[in-house]
């Protein structure tokens, strides 16, 4: 018997066969030739998307930028709320920051803030408003309590980009008092034919509220029409531009906005009523460490007779310091008023020349008496 | 050769192979690729939803600030903290307007007192919203509410009596409001700037601003005298509470002659309270702690016809003790007005003077006309442009009141052994360094009379002088420390009642007088109630230093007078038109004797129980030519016009005139400061809230309760 031999079928080869090869090619070709039409397709759809949405995001950031600070214009500021309305600028008066801790009037309190941008507009500094002849402030205003009002002048205003090398396109800027304006947005996408970026409402003498016709512009915060005073809402139209180069197309997102001027209309009664009377025997005098050098300055004084008389409302003594040839107090601190016979403050910064000390009492208003100020301390 | 074996593939073994492999990640890219697509495509939806999530939050703290608002006004049940803070809702859900909940946010809303709690300069309300959710997102937000004040409205009553109605020619220029009933009547009707709401209906013609008009409205409680029970203690705590003097005595004469001032019957005795506005450091500025009031008693048997300045009679005789002592005219001499009475112009040294005045000009002369011996003579001096008439004891007074002796000119009071005194200046031994007329600092702190001999010219009284009063001295603790000598005298300085800080530290604003009637004129500086447990009357004008509708003016002063009867102007010869010479209807025979032509008040006036109205508003005293209210009007014809800055608040409407020629028209205009709800110290609320002031606040702070206390503690006085 022969034995059977038994043919093993040959193992599988380690490749592919050419047959294989060209089908999976073909294959593979076919799905690209299908997908990548498609997926061009995506790719400018989602980079028009991304365009769209930065566009979206450009407006409403923009949007959100003035409306934030806008919307609380007014309150306890002692200046006009609306300063310039034109369709492409507007300026108002906010106390946004603060650097004194504890100021009620304030939304933000940032110690390290720029002195000059968180406080009211020295007269001495007065410039043109944006997109005008007309300098501001015309004078220096006072709060109640007739201090230097301490909000700040805030202009938005839009001007031609002209890097763009197109009449449509504007930039948005903010300026606070005199310092730099700064860019808030580019590509801001103003047709020749919409004439606006600002709008605005008014009430009239009976209540109602009506838009204030282009012709009635501009308004000043020192027209005699007293239209400034008026102005209850803000329209705000946000055209942003996305320019598909590839696509050869533009994208624009409008968003439209009103902003009501939450405090323009009310009372802003001060709560705890008339100023607080000074502090007193305001002195300040150099004092020396171990080895005789000077460590710091130590300002001392009495507490105001409101303190603890009169209308018993004063809560703080806010402390200041200037230099001797200089009128811009910059405040070092504040110390509460806890009944105490006498108050002190150390001011450890001994850069700098003459300088003069003041203090000011502050009730709860915040309303603050007159400084009272020191002779001139001279550092050696 | 032998093959080499071949490992045979068992069955079931599969070859190795890459399609599917290549299929499977192609597929996953693409679904990776169109995921991507899909997910790029939703950001901006949501950046959306994002954004709308926060304008949910922000109007989430909104809707509660709104809630908080409505149920401080409404729930009159409400405690109100003012010493702590007190939560209304916490973590509360918040529906929309279809009744659907706001997904997430959850608000908290608190809420106190804040600001001077005492009531002083308002009462505010703190509300404070917080929207948040439980991840983190927080929006704070605060809103201030003032107290509404009854010194807000132009008008107010609290009831409307029938037959009354506002008519053509009266001007309401300001908030109008009745518990009652509103009328007008004629055409066109009066005008109202401003508008008008009433419990009841609202009738009749009339022009209206274009605001509507409100019938219907809800009642506003009128407040009592209990309410009011606290400002007698607020002005006791800064030296202002007094008691006017009352009583009455037989009428004081001298050598015979009645000087009291009054015709028949006992002398009743007043006191007159004057507003005094003056710089005192001579800093060319009347500062807001400058104003002060003066008070002045009168003596037994002189009767308040004196203070008011009375000229009863139709002519009033020319020998009247008040016509002759206290009405005369003003001359400008050396730049300054000096005032000089009729009785005194008689004299020599008079006439040399007033020939000498820039306004009016007197020749020589006019002078020799003018004298207290005929009414001839009396009437050529008071139709002088610059006649008037002054209350008893007023400084102007100084050449009728200030009586000298007849040895020794500079004593202060006459001494009877020397005989019959003098009028001022007139005096043998008086050197003609004291030859001047009255002003503003020849203040007299006990003023005397008598009957000045006016068939010669010697300025020696007929009998010894009368005492008319004397000035109250103010307490130690409210005087000035020093007024400038340019100002006033050192004799005045301690009759000034200092009104505010610091010359009167503990001052609430609270002047009160614990009976009435109050007898009130003058110039005032501050923010002051004066309240009257009685009836107040205004002798003259009462204004404050600076109009209160000029530039830059806005609240620098602000009165309010409180009387718990009623506020009456006075049918004096300051106010009204008297008649000097008949027939009266002639030009020139019936005068207005008071600083102007008409009766003018700054001030918001209250009378709790009472009406704010006009004495004889139906006696007719037409002036020729006719005074018109306002003056320029060409129909309105009246006794004069109450030319009012302010408010008037009454229990009860009344007339101020009755016709042509009758009265006082109304001609009032509202304080721009009623228009701020800025108030006189205490003066009373409507228990309704208005918005004062909007703030947003930094998300991370407030994040306690501790926080939430320390920051209450911090808004309050």
């Amino acid at each position: 018997m022969r034995p059977t031999i038994r043919t093993r079928r040959p193992a599988g080869r380690p490749g592919f066969t050419l047959l294989e090869l060209m089908l999976s090619m073909t294959l593979s070709l076919m799905v690209f030739a299908i997908a990548l039409p498609f997926f061009r397709v995506q790719s400018k759809a989602v980079e028009a998307n991304v365009g769209r949405s930065e566009a979206s995001q450009n407006a409403r950031f923009v949007q959100n930028a003035i409306d934030r600070e806008l919307r609380l214009a007014g309150g306890e500021v002692g200046q006009p709320i609306i300063v310039q309305a034109t369709p492409f600028a507007l300026t108002f008066n906010v106390d946004l920051v603060s650097r004194t801790p504890g100021d009620a009037n304030a939304v933000y309190i940032n110690t390290d803030a720029d002195s000059l941008a968180v406080t009211g507009w020295d007269d001495g500094d007065a410039m043109a408003l944006p997109g005008t002849t007309r300098t501001y402030p015309d004078r220096d205003y006072f709060d109640a309590a007739g201090n230097l009002s301490g909000a700040e002048t805030i202009s938005y205003f839009v001007s031609p980009d002209l890097a763009s090398g197109r009449p449509d396109l504007y930039q948005l800027w903010r300026r606070v008092n005199d310092r730099d304006s700064t860019l808030v947005a580019r590509d801001i996408h103003i047709p020749a034919d919409t004439g606006w970026f600002f709008r605005y409402w008014r009430t009239t003498g009976t209540g109602a509220l009506v838009q204030v016709p282009a012709n009635a512009l501009p308004i000043l915060w020192d027209d005699t029409t007293a239209l400034a005073d008026s102005i209850r809402i803000v329209d705000l139209r946000v055209s942003a531009l996305y320019r598909d180069d590839r696509a050869q197309e533009e994208v624009t997102r409008t968003t439209y906005a009103s902003t009501r001027l939450l405090n323009a209309g009310l009372l802003r009664q001060r709560t705890c009523g008339t100023s607080p009377l000074p502090a007193r025997n305001v002195a300040a005098a150099i004092q020396l460490d171990a080895g005789g050098a000077p460590a710091s300055v130590r300002i001392a004084w009495d507490p105001s007779l409101e303190e603890g008389g009169g209308e018993r409302d004063v809560t703080t003594y806010v402390v200041q310091r200037r230099l001797a040839s200089e009128t811009e107090w910059t405040t070092l601190g504040n110390v509460p008023a806890n009944g105490d016979a006498s108050y002190a403050y150390e001011d450890f910064d001994l850069a700098g020349g003459d300088r003069i000390y003041g203090v000011f009492a502050q009730d709860c208003s915040p309303a603050n008496s007159p400084v009272v100020a020191t002779g001139t301390v001279s550092i050696p | 050769m032998t093959p080499s074996p071949r490992t045979p593939r068992r069955r079931g073994q599969r070859r190795r192979g890459s399609s599917l492999l290549l299929v499977l990640i192609m597929t996953t890219a693409m679904a990776a690729l169109v995921l991507s697509a899909i997910y790029l495509q939703s950001l901006g939806s949501i950046v959306s939803s994002l954004r709308e999530r926060e304008r949910d939050f922000r109007y989430a703290a909104e809707a509660a600030l709104a809630l908080g608002k409505s149920r401080v006004n409404r729930d009159t049940l409400l405690a109100i903290p003012a010493d702590s803070f007190a939560t209304l809702f916490r973590d509360s859900v918040l529906v929309d307007a279809t009744g659907t909940t706001i997904p997430r946010a959850r608000v908290t809303m608190h809420y106190a007192f804040t600001g001077d709690t005492t009531g002083r300069f308002g009462e505010f309300v703190t509300l404070l919203a917080r929207a948040s959710d439980d991840v983190g997102t927080r929006h704070l937000r605060r809103l201030d509410l003032t107290a509404e004040s009854f010194s807000r409205f132009a008008m107010f009553t609290n009831t409307w009596q029938s037959g009354l109605a506002y008519g053509t020619g009266e001007f309401i220029r300001g908030r109008s409001h009745s518990n009652g009933n509103w009328r007008s009547s004629g055409t066109p009707g009066p005008t109202y700037f401003d508008t008008v709401s009433a419990v009841g209906t609202i009738t009749g013609t009339a022009t209206y601003s274009g605001l509507p008009t409100l019938a219907g409205a809800a009642t506003i409680p009128y407040p009592s005298v209990a309410k009011l029970a606290a400002l007698p203690g607020y002005a006791t705590t800064g030296n202002l509470n007094f008691a006017p003097v009352s009583g009455t005595a037989a009428m004081a004469t001298t050598n015979g002659t009645n000087v009291s001032g009054r015709a028949a019957g006992n002398a009743v005795r007043g006191t007159w309270l004057e507003f005094v506005a003056l710089d005192v450091n001579a800093d060319a500025q009347i500062a807001e702690d400058e104003g002060a009031i003066r008070i002045f008693d009168l003596a037994a048997g002189i009767d308040t016809s004196r203070i008011r300045a009375d000229l009863e009679g139709s002519p009033v005789a020319f020998s009247h003790p008040i016509l002759q002592n206290q009405c005369g005219a003003f001359f400008t001499i050396g730049g300054r007005q000096e005032f000089f009475p009729v009785a005194v112009f008689r004299q020599a040294w008079v006439k040399n003077r007033i020939v000498t005045s820039t306004f009016p000009t007197v020749t020589n002369a006019q002078a020799n006309t003018y004298s207290g011996n005929t009414q001839a003579d009396v009437l050529r001096i008071l139709r002088l442009p610059t006649a008037r008439c002054f209350p008893v004891g007023s400084p102007f007074l100084l050449l009728t009141e200030r009586i000298v002796d007849a040895v020794n000119c500079g004593q202060a009071s006459p001494n009877p052994a020397n005989g019959n005194p003098y009028s001022w200046a007139a005096g043998p031994t008086c050197a003609a360094d004291v030859y001047y007329g009255g002003q503003d600092t020849t203040f007299t702190p006990d003023p005397r009379t008598c009957v000045i001999i006016q068939t010669a010219a010697t300025g020696r009284c007929t009998g010894l002088a009368v005492a008319l009063g004397s000035w109250r001295q103010a307490p130690g603790a409210i005087q000035f420390a020093a007024v400038d000598a340019s100002v006033r005298q050192e004799t005045e300085r301690t009759y000034l009642w200092s009104i505010a800080k610091p010359h009167n530290l503990e001052s609430k604003g609270v002047i009160h007088a614990s009976a009435g009637p109050l007898w009130v004129s003058g110039t005032l500086r501050g923010t002051v109630t004066l309240y009257v447990l009685g009836s107040v009357v205004m002798i003259d004008d009462l204004r404050y230093d600076v109009d209160p509708t000029a530039p830059n003016a806005l609240c620098r002063n602000f009165l309010g007078i409180i009387a718990r009867d009623n506020i009456m102007v006075a049918d004096n010869a300051m106010n009204r038109p008297k008649v000097i010479a008949t027939p009266a209807t002639t030009a020139g025979n019936t005068l207005f004797l008071g600083p102007d032509r008409d009766f003018f008040l700054d001030a918001v006036t209250m009378s709790l129980t009472g009406t704010v109205g006009v004495e004889d508003f139906a006696g007719s005293t037409r002036t020729n030519p006719a005074s018109m209210c306002p003056k320029t009007s060409t129909n309105s014809t009246s006794g004069g016009c109450i030319n009012q800055t302010g408010g008037v608040i009454q229990e009860a409407i009344s007339a101020t005139f009755a016709g042509s020629g009758t009265g006082l028209r109304e001609n009032r205009t509202v304080d721009p400061c009623q228009l701020t709800n800025r108030k006189p110290p205490f003066f009373p609320t409507t228990q309704r809230y208005l918005e004062n002031k909007y703030f947003e606040i930094d998300p991370k702070t407030l994040g306690t309760d501790a926080a939430v206390r320390t920051w209450f503690a911090r808004l309050r006085g």
